[in-house]
């Protein structure tokens, strides 16, 4: 099969927009979100330095992940923040700046003086204000912060549920401070912004031909997500993702990350093994076998917290006793892969050295980390290498259709060319198994040229464009067998993980990065899955002995002790090495693990802060409300007693107003007359009937800062740090 | 506040507790000045007017009456709310000086009369004699036909006279031989009285208490104050020099835009919960009548112009409170005007303003 969207010319471009185009979807959500922002100010210089903030992320983030050398240091969210808080001083107080240029301490001490004011200015400004340096401050770093964490969450880690999420956070501050300068297009902000993450997987492996064809279709996923805004997590969380109905267990598909990442050159040492197995099988993580037309994935599965790997796992499905099985055993020494998938040959039958969070998928015999990775990990598996013979194979029944459904689906508009090529090639095959061994040696003739530069684009289906180009690597040869054989009526599925390695002569083997594989697995009533090797070159091995016609003919007489096969990879893979230095798994997978880390932590401090700012929002728009135009003396008097008691200074409901705008005019010498006014007015309303004292915005504005300078002075520095953090009287006035 | 906005609907549980009185809010009908509608705002000169003369008053009483700005004060209140007031005090310090200033700045007639054991009523209100040449009675007026009456030491009275002048308080109005005689208008009477526990004393009954606006002692002057009144009072009468500074027909002006003042029902509806405080108090053995009610409204109407306002404040009610209500709660271990006072001054800081 093709790889879909990756199935362009030349290797850089797939690898290129793997990086950039979700760097850019983040830019734009993050843009979008800022936009919903603009109701809480008046002005928009601000936006300018926002927008500054969000460029400056983003591309540190995509320069850092697309730049193999930058890549490999492992720093992206390192050199997020640094050019973040960089930012934030040259944008914020840029006077500090040693000869205008170099950071000094005081420009940070500075900065953090800066945030301090902003918070003053949330308290002594109503919405929309004008953005005051201090304001300034505030948002450029926190959506430096936001930034960081959304572009991880969903360049990195793909959550861009949780990434969504967050920005809707940022919405409840408009929410709560402007509700009254809210208009519709600040709403369809940041539902654009939330869709677009939505829809980030689905953008990232669409058939996207031009920068035009790419701007219509997102348009377009705007406009129907807009109407179906409820369909959508769903939909787009699947291509990459098991889906557990109780948690939030997410898992990367392997087979995704091993086409976007073909041509690294990254030979970091993935794990080694060894194993006394002379067929050398490949180290399998998972399988896939949903197919859209574009994309193979993982089919969906039920994760059952209760399928512990390390208690056992089922006899793999289909194997019948008379079918020929060794008990073999492998030692696995992870060194550099962080996947969530488990490497092991198939069939695994026990794993020991695991936690109880390893869980297994009883179809697939996929193993998945509930929450753990396999960076690291030292384990044995007791796996059953399933050795078929020809007759076996050659006598297997054909399987029930609707049984084995959904490994035989392919989609309605899949080019004819691949069945009628699957007929050609199968002509005069009489039984099941010939036919595969038919596709097999197909694909082997000497027609086919392994090569990363996959076909071009130019006809509809990549998958059609291979078979007429015959030029590819081992996800088209997988995906081209599978398909094939499904047009044939064989169950078929395509594997995903290592070539076998490098034997190191003692047993043990050595498997790089850059020696990620695929290949078709196909059913056999009685044998089970059975796997296929049609890829002529690359990281992968010999086909194996139960795919081989002739060498079956001969093996029916010799005895078939393993020993006497001899594992052809160590010298194989290492004439291949070369080559295979282009085929890689995702070479910042330690960094993304690292990076999955720090975004958790980041994103659950960011909840942490979000709760205890809340009272504080809370309050500050309760203050835009009493504040509104035109003023209501009772309104205005709720902020003052509202002042008072978050000091610690409640005012008694047995004392008259004009006691209290003594007293605190006593507090707040400089508020006096204004208090004194607003004084009046309280009184006029309750006990003139009419009100004739007009208060002046300016007066009432000024004569609140300045009782709240008051009253923070006498309530002391924890005292007033409360009033703004925790502020008693959001919780009630009295 | 628990209380229903609109005072006139008592509710059952308020009626229980005050079944001493009837229930009877400051809003009814008696009161003529808490009639006033609300939207009847009085104009702002009006009240600059009355804020002028009673300035003047007070100005030129204080140059009198050396330090006693709140007696002086309290005197003018009542004048110009239509109220009478009881000074009680021990003797010599200048209630009778008060009195008569009083009559004196507002050009008004005043008569003093000193209350004895064997005073009779006709001393008080004035005889019919038969005219031997026209052959008729005429009513010969006594010293209370007066604007200002200075009731001196009015507990040393005979029960019997103390409701003759009482009468007259009340109804504005004395009736001898079946003749109805009106008082002039205005007419205030300025009552003073020994402590109770004085000799030679009948102590004023509660009811009679009640018809005084406000009780106030006038107190010792502070030593700077004494030797003043020693240096000046000595050679000459301090009355002397005391020129009238307004007219009777300015103060009953005053009076009338006093009456005018606004008082919202939400203003009310704190009155109404002091007085029921009074009567819930369990220190108290008798609280305020609705009648204390209507006075400090009153009272507060007049402090209201007074403070350039248009308008009462439970800031006039709370300055009033003590002055207006503290004589007309009877304390249940010591009928006493300070422990009076304190109960007053408790009930304030522990009432809701709103």
């Amino acid at each position: 099969m093709t790889a879909g969207p990756e199935a362009s010319s030349t290797a850089p471009a797939p690898r290129t927009r793997a990086v950039w185009l979700p760097s850019l979807i983040v830019y734009v959500a993050m843009l979008l979100t800022a936009v919903s922002l603009t109701a809480v100010f008046s002005d928009t210089e601000w936006f300018v330095q926002v927008i500054v903030m969000i460029t400056l992320v983003v591309v540190t983030g995509a320069l850092f992940r697309s730049v193999p050398v930058l890549r490999a240091s492992g720093m992206t969210v390192a050199a997020q923040f640094v050019v973040a808080a960089l930012a934030a001083v040259y944008l914020g107080v840029p006077h500090t700046l040693a000869g205008g240029v170099l950071p000094t301490g005081a420009s940070f001490t500075e900065l953090f003086a800066q945030l301090a004011n902003g918070i003053d200015d949330i308290y002594q400004t109503t919405a929309p204000a004008p953005s005051t340096p201090g304001f300034r401050t505030i948002l450029t770093a926190g959506f430096g912060l936001i930034t960081m964490l959304v572009d991880g969450l969903v360049t990195d880690i793909r959550a861009p549920k949780v990434a969504g999420i967050l920005l809707l956070l940022v919405y409840i501050v408009p929410v709560l401070l402007a509700p009254r300068e809210l208009a519709w297009w600040h709403f369809a902000a940041i539902a654009a912004a939330f869709l677009l993450l939505m829809l980030s997987s689905y953008l990232e492996t669409a058939h996207l031909r031009s920068p035009a064809t790419a701007v219509l279709a997102g348009a377009l996923a705007l406009a129907i997500g807009v109407g179906l805004p409820v369909l959508l997590p769903d939909v787009s969380m699947r291509p990459d993702r098991a889906q557990n109905p109780q948690g939030d267990l997410t898992v990367v598909n392997p087979f995704l990350d091993l086409k976007s990442d073909l041509t690294s050159d990254s030979d970091a040492l993935a794990f080694t093994y060894t194993s006394d197995d002379p067929l050398a099988p490949p180290i399998r993580l998972t399988s896939v076998s949903e197919f859209d037309g574009t994309t193979w994935m993982p089919a969906e599965f039920d994760i059952d917290p209760f399928a512990v790997a390390v208690e056992g796992l089922p006899t793999p499905p289909g194997v019948t006793a008379d079918t020929r099985t060794v008990d073999r055993a492998a030692e696995f020494d992870i060194a550099d892969l962080d996947q969530q998938h488990l490497p092991t040959p198939y069939a695994p039958q026990g794993i020991d050295g695991l936690s109880r969070r390893w869980i297994y998928d009883p179809e697939t015999l996929t193993i998945v980390g509930n929450g753990e990775i396999t960076a690291e990990a030292q384990y044995s598996v007791d796996y059953l290498s399933i050795e078929p013979s020809v007759e076996t194979l050659r006598s297997a029944e054909p399987v029930s259709a609707t049984e084995f459904e959904d490994y035989l689906r392919l989609p309605d508009d899949t080019p004819d060319l691949i069945a009628e090529t699957a007929d050609d090639v199968t002509a005069g095959a009489a039984t099941e198994w010939d036919k595969a061994t038919a596709l097999q040696s197909y694909f082997r003739s000497g027609e086919f040229e392994y090569s990363l530069d996959a076909p071009p684009e130019a006809s509809g289906s990549a998958l059609a464009d291979f078979l007429l180009e015959k030029r590819g690597y081992c996800v088209q040869f997988a995906g081209g067998m599978t398909a094939m054989a499904r047009t044939l009526g064989i169950p078929a599925r395509i594997g995903v993980g290592f070539a076998a390695g490098t034997s190191t002569g003692d047993g043990s083997y050595e498997v790089r990065i850059n020696q990620a594989h695929a290949w078709p697995e196909l059913y056999f009533e009685g044998a089970g899955w059975v796997r296929f090797e049609p890829t002529p070159g690359g990281p992968a091995g010999d086909p194996p002995p139960w795919t081989d016609a002739e060498a079956a003919q001969s093996e029916e007489t010799a005895s078939p002790t393993p020993t006497e096969e001899t594992p052809t990879e160590g010298p194989e893979a290492s004439a291949d090495e070369a080559e295979a230095a282009e085929e890689s798994e995702e070479a910042a997978d330690s960094q993304t693990a690292a990076g999955i880390a720090w975004t958790w932590i980041g994103v659950v401090a960011l909840a942490v802060l979000v709760l205890l700012a809340l009272p504080a929002l809370i309050r500050r728009g309760q203050r835009g409300r009493r504040l509104r135009e035109p003023l209501a003396p009772e309104a205005v008097w709720e902020e003052v007693r509202a002042l008072a008691l978050d000091h610690g200074a409640g005012l008694a409901p047995t004392i008259t107003v004009r006691e209290h705008v003594e007293n605190l005019s006593r507090i707040a010498p400089e508020a006096g007359s204004g208090l004194h006014q607003v004084g009046r007015s309280v009184d006029e309303s309750r006990y003139a009937g009419t009100v004739r004292t007009a208060l002046d915005r300016g007066e009432v504005q000024t004569a609140l800062q300045e009782l709240q300078k008051g009253l923070a002075q006498q309530a002391g520095r924890r005292g007033a740090l409360l009033a703004r953090l925790w502020p008693a009287s959001v919780f009630g006035l009295r | 506040m628990s209380l229903p906005s609109d005072a006139s609907q008592p509710t059952s549980r308020r009626a229980a507790r005050s079944a001493a009185y009837p229930t009877v809010s400051p809003a009814q009908p008696a009161d003529p000045a808490g009639a006033t509608a609300a939207g009847a705002v009085v104009a702002e000169p009006a009240i600059a007017r009355v804020q002028q003369i009673a300035g003047a008053a007070r100005t030129a009483m204080n140059s009198v009456l050396d330090g006693k700005d709140h007696a002086v004060r309290l005197a003018l209140l009542a004048l110009l709310a239509g109220g009478h007031l009881l000074l009680e005090d021990v003797p010599g310090v200048g209630k009778t000086l008060l009195a008569k200033s009083l009559g004196r700045v507002v050009d008004g007639s005043v008569r003093r009369i000193q209350f004895t054991p064997d005073l009779l009523p006709s001393d008080v209100l004035g005889v019919s004699l038969f005219n031997q040449e026209s052959r008729q009675f005429e009513f010969r007026a006594g010293p209370v036909f007066a604007n200002i009456v200075i009731a001196d030491e009015i507990n040393r009275a005979s029960p019997k006279t103390q409701s003759a002048m009482l009468e007259c308080m009340a109804e504005s109005q004395a009736s001898i031989d079946g003749t109805t005689y009106r008082m002039p208008d205005p007419f205030m009477v300025v009552a003073t009285q020994n402590p109770i526990d004085m000799e030679g004393t009948y102590s004023l009954p509660e009811a009679q208490r009640d018809r005084f606006m406000a009780r106030i002692s006038i107190g010792y002057p502070s030593a700077e104050a004494e030797i003043g009144l020693l240096d000046h009072h000595v050679d000459h009468d301090p009355l002397g020099s005391l020129r009238p500074v307004t007219s009777l027909a300015e103060i009953l002006e005053a009076r009338e835009i006093v009456r005018h003042i606004t008082a919202t029902p939400e203003l009310r509806t704190y009155v109404v919960a002091l007085l029921e405080a009074t009567r819930r108090d369990p220190a108290v053995a008798l609280g305020s009548s609705p009648r204390g009610g209507v006075q400090l409204l009153r009272a507060a109407k007049a402090l209201a112009v007074l403070n350039g306002r248009s308008y009462v404040t439970p800031d006039d009610i709370q300055a009033l409170a003590v002055d207006v209500l503290a004589h007309r709660v009877i304390p249940k271990d010591h009928d006493d005007a300070q422990v009076s006072a304190d109960i007053i001054r408790a009930i304030i800081a522990r009432t809701p303003v709103r």
